[in-house]
């Protein structure tokens, strides 16, 4: 990937604005994250945080506004180009979203078999490791339909994991898992983060998910990041409309979209 | 009316719908054949797809077109022996088979059984976020699963129409010899007296085009599908109905211009 002109930034969203059935989702929202630094967006149901996070990894593409990941605008770029981008990238889906046609170890290898010459053997391996990262070795053969919640999700990562991406993305990481689970699945995401030096941006609505695995917290409402800040700063904010969310009452500026 | 209002709207929704589908369905033919010239291939997948189409459709097509050539065999028979040319009833279903009965038996049994599962996996896996993953695992969801379906699709059709053209004329030998009491030896060479190659090869490429045609037309409806385990019913059955009725309208006009 390149790396000059990207001024630290490893993700860049400027200005985007997202019209989707006649309804402004985002409009006008900037992000930028630093190379290696734990951003994670809040928000509440509905307010735009998966569109915002697909269009990091180009799965759709902004109505105004430039999406640069790592120096590199992928705004306008083909998709065949945008490919390129993405294999820097990892995605963790909110349901796992592993393919249900193959086996364990085919959806952890799936981008090592599609994208490099490894042998058979080296594969195996690396998917035996990856396994391991995540806590579940062993468990090649078995088939996606036949692991709980919790498993999906950590084989899931492994998956986004497999080709070491630099960037890393968590759709709702805890979300539908009991609270043990979802504190599995922090500490694996924190402890995995900074072993392998990722940048990563995680959405999720769950405050204890993200006081834990953020450097910094950041809120999107009304299709604009309307305060950003370390945890700390986020918790004690005095912007009313953050207040409310990580006070979680009903009472409040933020209005409930129907 | 009202009524009248209601159902040229009706229509005028009907038509609108066909020309989007016909222009998606357009537009996944062009994309798909720009991929299938660009590596990486995927021998693997179409393999396992020319398995799904072809082998396992080939218990029912053979057992269908046995019983369409019977059918045919009694109804030539005692057609023509009103007017004392039972002779020709060898004739007639060789003709018939071979030329009609066997490209569309084939075409309307792998629709539904063979599309069906293409429509129902594709649409699974686009309602479940499957699609999405791929695209994020830096992998074209066009090539990865229409691709290998449509060469398959193209392949696999004639084969087994070759299948049911043998399986029909026995058929058709079977009822007449052993119910209809006509001489083995007879029919056998009053079979064959009617067998043209350029019938048979007729029958076969018009089957090429069908098997395009499912593949083309389930693939779409896979990718359109939305809204959950409904959605992918609703498309399913689409796209049968959609695929049967092409291969039943594109017969005449094949057949005209063929």
């Amino acid at each position: 990937m390149a790396n000059e002109n990207n001024d630290g930034l490893m993700i860049k969203l400027e200005g985007i604005h997202k019209f989707f059935g006649g309804k402004d989702v985002l409009k006008g929202l900037d992000l930028e994250v630093r190379e290696g630094e734990s951003v994670v967006v809040i928000g509440g149901s509905g307010s735009g945080k998966s569109v915002m996070l697909k269009h990091i990894i180009g799965l759709i593409k902004p109505d105004k506004g430039r999406v640069l990941i790592n120096g590199i605008d992928i705004t306008n770029l083909p998709e065949r180009k945008i490919n390129e981008v993405r294999r820097n990238i990892g995605m963790l889906f909110q349901e796992g979203a592993l393919f249900d046609s193959m086996s364990v170890c085919e959806n952890v290898s799936f981008s090592l078999a599609e994208h490099t010459n490894m042998k058979r053997k080296e594969i195996s391996e690396r998917v035996a490791h990856w396994l391991g990262e995540v806590g579940l070795a062993g468990i090649e053969d078995l088939r996606p339909s036949e692991l709980s919640g919790g498993m999906r999700k950590r084989v899931a990562l492994a998956r986004a994991l497999a080709y070491e991406p630099k960037i890393v993305l968590y759709d709702e990481p805890t979300t539908g898992l009991d609270p043990i689970m979802a504190d599995v699945i922090n500490s694996l995401i924190k402890e995995l983060n900074e072993k392998l030096a990722v940048t990563s941006v995680t959405i999720t609505h769950d405050l204890t998910s993200a006081v834990k695995i953020a450097d910094r917290i950041a809120m999107l409402y009304d299709g604009k990041i309307i305060d950003s800040g370390t945890p700390e700063e986020i918790m004690n904010s005095d912007n009313a409309f953050v207040h409310q969310f990580v006070s979680g009452s009903s009472e409040g500026p933020i209005k409930i979209a129907d | 009316m009202r009524l009248i209002r209601d159902s040229l709207s009706a229509v005028g929704r009907l038509v609108v719908n066909f020309f989007e589908d016909a222009g998606m369905a357009v537009t996944l033919w062009f994309k798909a054949t720009a991929l299938v010239f660009i590596p990486p291939w995927h021998f693997r997948i179409i393999f396992k797809q020319c398995e799904q189409i072809g082998l396992r459709s080939l218990p029912v097509v053979v057992v269908s077109a046995t019983f369409v050539g019977m059918v045919f065999g009694l109804h030539s028979f005692s057609g023509f022996s009103r007017f004392g040319a039972s002779g020709l009833a060898p004739t007639v279903v060789a003709l018939a088979i071979t030329k009609e009965m066997g490209p569309v038996i084939t075409a309307l049994m792998v629709a539904g059984r063979a599309g069906a599962a293409m429509t129902a996996e594709i649409g699974s896996m686009k309602v479940t976020e499957q699609i999405e993953a791929l695209r994020t695992l830096a992998t074209n969801p066009i090539k990865y699963l229409a691709v290998p379906r449509l060469i398959a699709g193209t392949l696999m059709l004639p084969v087994l129409t070759i299948f049911a053209d043998a399986f029909g004329l026995f058929g058709g030998y079977l009822v007449s010899t052993s119910m209809m009491g006509m001489s083995s030896q007879i029919y056998i060479s009053a079979t064959w007296d009617a067998l043209y190659a350029s019938d048979i090869f007729g029958g076969l490429l018009k089957a090429t085009f069908f098997g395009f045609f499912i593949a083309l037309i389930c693939t779409h409806y896979g990718f359109k599908t939305k809204g959950g385990a409904e959605g992918v019913g609703l498309s399913t059955t689409k796209s049968v109905v959609v695929s049967s009725m092409t291969v039943l309208i594109s017969d005449f006009f094949l057949t005209r211009l063929l």
